[in-house]
């Protein structure tokens, strides 16, 4: 068995102290002056049971997390005043996970996107790269990749 | 609206010999008072009819035409109107005659020319046919991809979610129990995913007809012969005589024979071409079944890897068989007999 290459000692230190000790997570904290940093994972897809489970692996990898079941709910959530990192589906009834990151683009908003889709072409790839997501996952996704993904978008300011 | 014009001047090719016809037996109705010099009034007519040409012609040229044509006119027993009649009619039989050939010919030409745009045409679709089957397969694929990934998405991050729980210091049992309760959840999902398109194959497949199955795969073969050629890949077939016929349906079962050929061929051309060997064996396969093997010499890949195993999956789990890949290189399809009172349909 493989030691996956990120665990719970090398999540971020605010990730930590929120769960580690008991202290509610930055996401339940919004609109209290505690929350500087934007820590939060922001999840949008909407497949029920795929959100649940990266919510919850997220969480059960010390990270606040919000979860979002279209572009438009997210959207108008103004989640992502306190969001550090979006995770977007790619294909969603509405606006996909493409149109999402153009729209927080135009609202000024530079995010670092995360896509993950179920069925992963080619063409898809290259259009999120070109678009300078900081990752790129096809479902089902190992820890490892999502680790590898989460590391490279994260904000220093979360560390 | 082109080939409208063509009909239309087919029909009046069809028309002229019997407006040539008309002209003719006129013509031969006069001959007895036609002289039988008549030919040689060919070039008055003609540079009578083209002043232009009379013109620029020498005076000599002039002088010709007049004398030949005086001579028509000094004939005996024959009036300038008379003479002047038939000669005319002599020539519309000859332009009409020059023009039906002329038209003929066209025709002709045209007709040669659409069956060999024809034949150009069943080649170009010959081609594209094994081209448009892998798209269709590809979309297919695509959405069972798409509909089987999600619960795997979610089974995934919820094993790692739970190791996790377990993994802390304190494991939180609630959240491990909650995640492992989602797996179970989605497991189930994935498994509606699968039934829901067998009974979607079932509901598509209509007639199930006892089918002999070393016909179809030969068939089959028959089909992929061209891509099998063009690639260098060698076949080699052997297909058991006198197999029990099995129920099913004959345009999937095809598709699934094509398919692991297309999937065999894909791999070879990963490997060297000298070596590209590809082997299809039907033989019976225990007391009452059909095992169709499909090999081939390439790299072996992990069943994962290949798409389009998932749509041969779903066809052989319709038809209430088996599919299993061997050494990574070898696809083996058993498939149940008939019941024994069913015929083999022609």
């Amino acid at each position: 068995v493989t030691k996956p290459s990120y665990n719970i000692e090398t999540a971020p230190i605010w990730a930590k102290l929120g769960v580690e000790r008991g202290r509610p997570a930055p996401a339940t904290q919004l609109g209290t002056e505690r929350v500087a940093a934007p820590c939060c994972i922001s999840v949008v897809d909407d497949d029920a049971s795929v959100r649940e489970a990266t919510g919850g692996l997220l969480r059960s990898l010390g990270y606040a997390v919000r979860t979002f079941g279209s572009a438009e709910e997210f959207l108008d959530s103004g989640a992502e005043a306190d969001t550090g990192c979006l995770i977007t589906d790619l294909s969603m009834p509405g606006r996909s996970g493409f149109e999402l990151q153009s729209d927080l683009t135009s609202r000024g908003v530079a995010l670092p996107v995360i896509f993950v889709t179920a069925f992963a072409t080619d063409a898809d790839r290259a259009r999120a790269l070109e678009a300078g997501a900081a990752g790129f996952l096809s479902k089902p996704y190992s820890e490892a990749r999502l680790a590898e993904c989460l590391q490279r978008a994260f904000p220093p300011a979360c560390d | 609206m082109r080939s409208r014009t063509i009909r239309r001047w087919r029909a009046l090719a069809l028309c002229l010999p019997l407006v040539l016809g008309a002209a003719l037996s006129g013509a031969r109705a006069e001959a007895s008072h036609f002289p039988p010099t008549q030919p040689a009034a060919a070039p008055e007519t003609g540079t009578a009819a083209h002043p232009g040409s009379l013109a620029t012609g020498g005076p000599s040229t002039r002088g010709d035409a007049g004398a030949i044509h005086r001579a028509a006119l000094d004939r005996p027993g024959d009036t300038p109107v008379a003479s002047a009649h038939p000669t005319l009619r002599g020539y519309a039989t000859v332009a009409l005659l020059l023009l039906q050939g002329a038209l003929i010919l066209a025709l002709v030409l045209h007709a040669l020319r659409r069956r060999a745009a024809g034949e150009r045409a069943r080649a170009a679709r010959a081609q594209l046919a094994p081209m448009t089957r892998r798209a269709a397969m590809d979309e297919m694929t695509a959405s069972i991809a798409h509909e089987v990934n999600q619960p795997l998405a979610a089974i995934v991050a919820n094993a790692n979610a739970a190791r996790r729980w377990l993994d802390r210091p304190e494991p939180d049992l609630g959240e491990a129990r909650a995640a492992l309760e989602r797996i179970a959840g989605d497991g189930l999902r994935a498994a509606e995913v699968i039934a829901t398109m067998r009974q979607t194959f079932r509901a598509a497949d209509g007639a199930r007809v006892a089918i002999d199955l070393a016909d179809l795969v030969r068939d089959a073969l028959l089909l992929a012969r061209a891509e099998i050629e063009d690639n260098g890949v060698t076949m080699r077939t052997r297909l058991d005589p006198g197999l029990p016929p099995i129920l099913g349906n004959r345009a999937q079962l095809q598709q699934l024979v094509l398919s692991l050929v297309a999937q065999a061929l894909d791999a070879l051309q990963a490997g060297p071409r000298r070596s590209r060997q590809l082997s299809v064996t039907l033989a019976r396969d225990g007391a009452e079944g059909v095992a169709l093997s499909v090999s081939d010499t390439g790299p072996e890949r992990l069943s994962d890897d290949v798409p389009g195993l998932s749509i041969c999956r779903a066809i052989v789990a319709a038809h209430d068989g088996t599919l299993s890949v061997r050494r990574g290189s070898e696809v083996v399809v058993r498939l149940p007999a008939a019941p024994a009172a069913t015929e083999t349909s022609p």
